[in-house]
């Protein structure tokens, strides 16, 4: 599997953090990103209200022709979105761990301020090897 | 399982809707017969948009509703959640066509939920067609592809007594067309 970008967004959808791995996506500028994960934020909720069935999540996985977006979110409303080729193995267990390297190095940082940008040399040096040794 | 099936015009206007469930999501529209498509297809605009949305005003205070000409089962309004699901759809598909960049070229497949699947088709004339499944199924974009080809050119594009544009409350009312849809979807069920 390789992953293409990470995005973490916050319970009210902004967008805290967001990284590229690789060319494979457009550049944007940061602006869009913002709008992006925006719209991400309201199609997830849009999703979870039109289901056939009553009780369902917001939107899990997402697929294009050539990306799989994985949205994984926490019981506090933190969205983890991980956009992947279409292969998708272990992206579970992917994002499980980048949770865990959250928690561990967003959360437990005294300087991090809640649901705002993510500016953690710590959490980016770990993320940054632990995506590395995925792809 | 498939739930329910759309299509959207070039105009974001829901031409068509179909739904397959046994227990409704919608009143009771689903076209059985002709007559019954007839009667669905006049209400689905005007009567029942306004009983719909009378009927949600009054749940949002609490006020259990009293009006008895909505089926029971009806808990949405379908043209609620036609422009619920057109809106989710083209922000997904802005979503794809933003990644791909300026010169790339990207649509938008399918999402999934733990309770549903919606499955997504685009023609090159901005006709969007949309397949509620459950969570289970492999991609029916091809089944989409197929309906558009065999089915809508066929039957609603060639027929010289079709109307060239449809709308919302002038959807698609063309009985070959109907059955064709609703025996290709049993098939795939």
């Amino acid at each position: 599997m390789t992953v293409y970008a990470l995005y973490i967004l916050n319970k009210a959808g902004g967008l805290i953090f967001q990284r590229d791995y690789g060319t494979e996506l457009a550049k944007l500028s940061s602006n869009d990103y913002l709008v992006l994960a925006g719209t991400f934020h309201g199609v997830h909720a849009i999703s979870a209200k039109l289901s056939p069935i009553e009780g369902s999540s917001g939107i899990q996985t997402m697929e294009t022709e050539k990306y799989a977006l994985t949205c994984f979110q926490t019981v506090t409303g933190i969205k983890f979105l991980l956009i992947t080729d279409l292969r998708q193995q272990f992206v579970d267990s992917v994002l499980k761990r980048v949770y865990q390297l959250f928690a561990d190095y967003v959360m437990k940082s005294p300087f991090y301020q809640l649901d705002m940008p993510i500016r953690c040399t710590l959490f980016d040096l770990h993320l940054n090897k632990y995506l590395e040794s995925v792809s | 399982m498939i739930y329910s099936f759309w299509i959207f015009d070039r105009h974001s206007e829901c031409i068509y809707t179909k739904e397959w469930s046994e227990q409704p999501t919608y009143g009771p529209t689903s076209n059985h017969s002709h007559n019954a498509s007839i009667s669905s297809n006049h209400s689905f605009g005007s009567a029942q948009g306004s009983v719909g949305s009378s009927r949600r005003a009054s749940r949002i205070e609490g006020i259990p509703s009293v009006n008895t000409s909505i089926h029971p089962v009806a808990k949405r309004n379908r043209e609620d959640d036609a422009k619920l699901i057109f809106g989710a759809v083209f922000s997904l598909r802005n979503m794809a066509t933003k990644w791909a960049g300026e010169n790339g070229t990207d649509s938008f497949v399918s999402f999934k939920t733990n309770k549903y699947k919606l499955h997504y088709f685009e023609t090159p004339t901005n006709l969007k067609m949309v397949l509620l499944t459950d969570p289970s199924r492999p991609s029916l974009r091809d089944a989409l592809h197929d309906i558009y080809v065999n089915l809508f050119v066929e039957y609603v594009i060639k027929n010289a007594l079709s109307p060239q544009e449809f709308s919302s409350t002038n959807p698609i009312d063309n009985d070959l067309f109907n059955n064709g849809v609703d025996t290709y979807i049993k098939g795939l069920a």
